[in-house]
């Protein structure tokens, strides 16, 4: 229904784009957290809850006269300001990052977590989701994998900028947490890359590390001051990376960038994974299984012309961290 | 030496990361189990999803259609909100 008779896109309230994209929205009313239908005159059908609005939006939109549905012309906007979205660098990479909660499989292995709490006390979701996030690799950071002359067991330095980013901002459970704070701290962290394999067609790199950031697990435990489970700002995480990418030195681009990681996170976790409302108790703090997986994103407009959260300007976040 | 591998190196001393290696024997399941479920992301990979308001506006305009918006408040809709 909605591929055959909407043109759909997202936007984000912080951020909905130039001064003439914002004039326009502002007119919709805009879209909080759910689905609205308009016109491209910015005439708002109406929200959009169930999947049987779709066809009542549909329709009043047909009996409208042709001056209210197609505006003529359509001016486009300048790109400034600081509310247009973030846009990649020329020549970066887009990954794509899922995150998901995991539990023990009682064989010494992990799996996806069986029951995770969604926001709201009696939600309760089974198994759990995969939550994503876009990552963006700087030109000059995914040449760095790839050297003048590849040889098997050449140890490759993998670009300081990437690691910090990587664990800052996407080594910890984003998924169900707020977690957004975790990246002002690392503790400690560090990834190697190894090539694997080099011929004249290809490159393969194997990559590993750990990360820890924000603060170590007792600081949280043992924190006597805070005083609710779901806001308290000790927050942590631990996580181990292993990764293979492979880089087509026919086609001058990688054909695989997949990393995987398995970590432990703290803080907030407590309330949506284990259910506990109000004041945690220190006995009952705990470290929480979470999963990363790292792949090339795909062509489909969803990651090509997402961004990460962090590179939004208005967090003033350090997302690059250049120069650290 | 790399930098940050040697605070690593320092720090693990003293805060070690608990968890055991992950390896190229459990790689590519690991990495397959935290993927997306099949079916999934449907909602996000079956609808073409444009990411700016005039692109839309054009879009419909050309197509004459409706749009439809999905807002987030604060995060990226189609991913980390």
């Amino acid at each position: 229904m909605i591929r055959e008779n909407f043109v759909s896109v997202i936007a984000e309230n912080y951020i909905p784009g130039n001064d003439t994209e914002m004039a326009w929205y502002e007119k919709t009313g805009g879209a909080h957290n759910g689905y609205i239908a308009v016109t491209a005159t910015g005439r708002k059908l109406g929200d959009v809850g169930q999947p049987e609005d779709l066809q009542r939006m549909l329709d009043a939109f047909r009996r409208l006269p042709a001056s209210e549905r197609k505006p003529d012309p359509i001016r486009k906007g300048v790109d400034t300001g600081g509310k247009v979205p973030p846009k990649p660098p020329p020549g970066a990479l887009s990954v794509i990052v899922y995150c998901t909660a995991l539990e023990g499989d009682g064989k010494g292995g992990w799996a996806r977590a069986r029951r995770v709490l969604a926001p709201g006390v009696g939600w309760a979701i089974s198994p759990a989701l995969t939550l994503n996030e876009l990552l963006w690799v700087a030109e000059d950071e995914w040449k760095a994998f790839v050297p003048v002359s590849p040889r098997k067991g050449q140890r490759i330095d993998v670009p300081s900028s990437l690691q910090r980013r990587i664990f800052l901002f996407y080594g910890f459970e984003f998924g169900y947490a707020h977690s957004s704070f975790v990246h002002e701290k690392l503790r400690s962290g560090g990834m190697t890359a190894t090539v694997e394999e080099a011929t004249p067609q290809a490159v393969r790199i194997r990559l590993e590390g750990s990360s820890q950031v924000g603060v170590p697990f007792e600081t949280y435990r043992d924190c006597r001051t805070c005083t609710t489970g779901e806001w308290c700002p000790h927050l942590g995480a631990d996580a181990r990376y292993f990764g293979i990418l492979n880089y087509d030195l026919t086609r001058k681009r990688f054909d695989r960038f997949d990393i995987a990681a398995v970590g432990e996170s703290w803080g907030e976790l407590d309330y949506y994974r284990g259910m506990k409302e109000g004041p945690v108790a220190p006995a009952d703090r705990r470290r929480w299984a979470f999963g990363l997986a790292f792949t090339l994103s795909s062509e489909r407009p969803a990651d090509r012309g997402g961004w990460p959260n962090g590179a939004a300007a208005y967090r003033g976040w350090d997302y690059w961290q250049r120069g650290r | 030496m790399n930098r940050l591998l040697f605070v690593a190196l320092l720090a693990a001393a003293q805060d070690p990361v608990r968890l055991p290696e992950l390896t190229a024997k459990e790689f590519e399941a690991t990495h397959k189990m935290i993927s997306p479920l099949p079916g999934e992301y449907a909602w996000r990979d079956e609808i073409p999803w444009l990411t700016r308001l005039g692109e839309a506006r054009e879009k419909a305009a050309a197509e004459d259609k409706p749009i439809i918006i999905l807002g987030s408040q604060n995060a990226y809709a189609l991913g980390r909100t």
